[in-house]
Formats: structure tokens, C-alpha cells, sequence
């Protein structure tokens, strides 16, 4: 069976083959998703099992998860990387490569729902993670000190809060979560 | 040539509910990221580990019959968006798979709360209400809900040969929510209902009734059984808009999801004979 997405926003086919109903993992799980650019989408032969394919309530969704500011974060932590001793011409220290990548791994571990991050280095030469978000008028900072160690800054407008410690720890997870908005999955 | 109508559940007959909280019209970026960090902030304390981005469409496949698996409601398919969800080993059609038992959706027109997993109301409507307080507050801060929708499926296999399976002595003859001629349906069949009527707290109530037989074989047993599915569909609409529309609260929203549970269990009484419900505990109130 063939059909045209453009011209089903919804689709019960029913009587399949119960050979494949049978192996829902041959048929890699009971539920995947296909591409918003599909077109076509060509289903299991009918004999016998029921398939349920439905479009309702395609609001498009992309640009409220758009990876795009955790994406150039990322790239601008890689850039740092040429960075000299005095890139700033006024005695900054040359970015440490291990600090780098942990600011990396933790960039990847952002969702894109996360408050809006940006990278920069301080005069130390440690990476920093910046978090603004417009709506909710508040700032946040994640310095990486060491490989495990950070140093967490967040200000609502009203009020200023600090932490620092181990980013696996609870209580800098705990800060993330509730301060800065940023909820890591462990 | 005997058998009796068997709850798909060893102490109840309930495979899925799913409560849906609709907004009326589309959220923005804003409000969705809002939603969603209060969600996931809650996660994985609520025990829902999973998160999977939904950006396109979705096809869900299964064997035919019970599925034992989170499933969408009537009222919505699966929506783009963001789902927190569990997984868990289950026998799909007599093979171990890995199913999703309990799901959290959501989009920029809904969430929607299923699991397979009911034991209580008091202990189904503790959970919504930890899911949906810290989201839905978020949520209030720039919209309003349209309606909510709680909805019970029910699943009874027959034990015996298809041929004896009577539809009478699982559902009441003289039910008003059941098409008669059912009765004498030898064949597979369908019954669906539905009206408004008065609801206090909301402006109008939706009530749907959507009862199926179909025969279902699984990978273990070849032999067709008789299978009837009850949906029990209870949706409160509100005023959102004009001299009319009232703040919403997020207590009081979870709260009215309490009246369209015992709405929903007074229709599903309404439905089943003393037998049937005495095999399912409902005249001691299991649902309760």
C-alpha cells in the first residue's frame, strides 16, 4: 500500500502481515517515526494485522527544538583550541585542551528546550558556557575549572546565586536545574 | 462449547487511560520551551527516563488485539513534540518486546498522559497531577485550556471458541450505550455512541462510547478469540474566550479530570452485566 502524505492527514490500514505483527522488533520496534520531508511512505503488505499511521496535529515543531545555538556553541569551543598565550593581547593564558572538551561534553548533553547557550574564555583560558533567555529575563554561567570541576553563576534580575563543585554532584545539578533552567539527564 | 469473558488485567479490565489537556490554538516557541523544561526538570524523579523528539510522523505497527503498549487516544494521535516516556519488557503477542508502559507528550496544542499501568484512580490522578502541576502552571502563564479528555480502555477476551462467545453476559442488553443489534451479531462489530450533555464546572461535556469486537490470535495461540474493547471517553470544554471564560487554575483543572473519572465510571457500570462487573471488582468499587 502507497499513499500520498500531502493528500491523507489520516490513515488506518487495516489486515497486514501478521507474519511481521508477530516480530515487532524485525520490524524494528511498534513505533518509529518518518521524516517530515517524506512524501510517500510505502506500508507492509496487507494480510491480517492493523497498522495506524496518523498526521493529526502537525504543528511544525522544529523551531522550537532547533539544536542551532548548541551547534555554534560547540564550534566556537573547537575554535578556541588555536588560541595562544595573550590571544587577547592583554596577557590571557592560553586555553587548557582538557577544559575544552569538557566544555564540549557538556554542551552535548544540552536539549534543545535549554535556555540559549553561547561560548566563551575567560582570561585563564577556561571555557565558559553563557545561558540568556529573553523571556524569562535571567543570565547564567557554567565555568569549567577543571575536568570534572565547574563554577555555576545565575542572576534573575532580583537576585544572584553561586555554587561550585563537581558537575556530577547533586547540588551543581540541582543548581542547573532550578537557576539556570538546565535539567542534565544523568 | 463454554468459556467466559476474561478482564485483559488479572484484577481489572483496564489496558490503557490517557488524560489530554488541549490548548486553543497552537503554542509558541516560548511557551513550549517553558513546558518543556518544567517537564523535563521532573522527569526522571517521576521515573519517565526517555525523552524522544517527535519531528515528523509517526506509524505505530502492532499485532492485532490487545496491545500492551501506551497507545493514543481517540482524540489525538500521537503529536509532534516531545515525549518523556518508560519502557518496559512486555509479551506483545506472545513474544517479549520492549513497550512503552507510560508516556508523557508534549506538543504546542496538547499534553497527553497515557500509561498502562493503573492500579487505583487515587494513586493514577497523584501521578497526572505531579506530571501536569509544574507543566501545565508553566503553560497558564500564556494560555488556556480548551477541554480535557479522560479516557478508559477496556479490553474482555472471551476464553472459549469464537462461536459461543455472547455478547450478552459481558454488556447489559438493555444498555442504552450499546447499539442493540450487536446482540445478534454472530460477525465482528462495531458500536459507537456519543453526546453533550451538562456538566458542572465546564460549559459542555463530551461522552463517547466506542465499543469493538474483533477475533485476535496471538504468536502463542493460533486459535481466534472473541475480543471486545470498551472506550470510555469523557471531554470537559471551557470557555476561553469572551465575557464568559473564567483564570484558570491548574488544582482546579486537575481536579475537574476527578469528575470526568466518575462520569466515566457510571457510564462503564451503565455498560456491563452484574457478572461482569463482579469479575472485575467493580461493585467493590476497584476503580475507585
Amino acid at each position: 500500500v502507497t499513499q500520498n502524505l500531502a493528500s491523507n492527514p489520516r490513515l488506518v490500514v487495516q489486515h497486514w502481515d501478521p507474519e511481521e505483527a508477530a516480530h515487532p522488533r524485525a520490524i524494528k520496534g511498534n513505533s518509529f517515526a518518518v521524516s517530515s520531508a517524506a512524501q510517500q511512505f510505502v506500508l507492509p503488505r496487507a494480510n491480517g494485522g492493523t497498522a495506524i499511521w496518523a498526521t493529526a496535529l502537525v504543528s511544525a515543531i522544529d523551531s522550537a527544538l532547533t539544536a542551532t545555538d548548541i551547534d555554534h556553541a560547540c564550534a566556537r569551543i573547537r575554535s578556541f583550541e588555536n588560541f595562544d598565550t595573550d590571544w587577547d593581547g592583554e596577557g590571557a593564558e592560553a586555553p587548557n585542551p582538557e577544559l575544552l572538551n569538557a566544555a564540549l561534553r557538556f554542551l552535548r548533553r544540552l536539549q534543545p528546550w535549554h535556555p540559549t547557550p553561547s561560548a566563551t574564555l575567560d582570561a585563564y583560558g577556561q571555557p565558559v558556557i553563557e545561558f540568556r533567555d529573553h523571556d524569562a529575563s535571567f543570565f547564567g554561567k557554567v565555568r569549567f575549572i577543571s575536568q570534572t570541576q565547574v563554577a555555576l553563576f545565575a542572576s534573575t534580575g532580583r537576585e544572584e546565586s553561586y555554587i561550585e563543585g563537581d558537575l556530577a554532584s547533586a547540588d551543581v545539578l540541582r543548581f542547573l536545574s532550578d537557576q539556570i533552567q538546565v535539567t542534565l539527564q544523568p | 462449547m463454554t468459556g467466559t469473558w476474561e478482564p485483559i488485567r488479572e484484577a481489572h479490565s483496564i489496558e490503557s487511560v490517557a488524560a489530554v489537556v488541549q490548548f486553543p490554538s497552537a503554542l509558541n516557541d516560548a511557551m513550549l520551551r517553558k513546558m518543556l523544561r518544567a517537564a523535563d526538570a521532573n522527569a526522571d524523579k517521576m521515573n519517565l527516563p526517555i525523552r524522544e523528539t517527535m519531528t515528523g510522523f509517526q506509524l505505530n505497527i502492532g499485532p492485532t488485539g490487545p496491545l500492551a503498549a501506551a497507545v493514543a487516544t481517540v482524540d489525538h494521535a500521537p503529536m509532534l513534540g516531545v515525549v518523556f516516556k518508560r519502557n518496559e519488557i512486555a509479551t506483545v503477542g506472545g513474544l517479549p518486546t520492549t513497550v512503552a508502559v507510560e508516556e508523557f507528550q508534549l506538543g504546542r496544542q496538547a499534553l497527553v498522559y497515557t500509561t498502562v499501568h493503573y492500579d487505583r484512580w487515587r494513586l493514577f490522578k497523584e501521578r497526572l497531577a505531579a506530571l501536569l502541576t509544574p507543566v501545565l502552571s508553566a503553560a497558564l502563564s500564556g494560555a488556556n485550556v480548551a477541554h480535557l479528555r479522560l479516557e478508559y480502555r477496556d479490553r474482555f477476551i472471551f476464553s472459549g471458541e469464537v462461536d459461543a462467545a455472547d455478547t450478552a453476559d459481558l454488556l447489559r442488553v438493555d444498555s442504552e450505550l450499546v447499539a442493540p443489534h450487536v446482540f445478534a451479531q454472530k460477525q465482528m462489530w462495531h458500536s459507537h455512541t456519543g453526546m453533550f450533555v451538562v456538566a458542572p464546572g465546564a460549559e459542555r461535556r463530551l461522552v463517547q462510547i466506542l465499543v469493538d469486537a474483533q477475533d485476535i490470535k496471538t504468536a502463542t495461540d493460533q486459535t481466534p478469540r472473541r475480543s471486545i474493547s470498551l472506550i470510555t471517553g469523557i471531554q470537559d470544554f471551557f470557555q476561553v474566550e469572551g465575557l464568559e471564560s473564567k483564570e484558570q487554575e491548574t488544582p482546579v483543572l486537575i481536579d475537574q479530570f476527578e469528575a470526568l473519572h466518575r462520569a466515566s465510571k457510571e457510564l462503564f457500570k451503565k455498560m456491563l452485566t452484574d457478572v461482569a462487573k463482579q469479575r472485575i471488582g467493580l461493585l467493590e468499587e476497584v476503580r475507585s
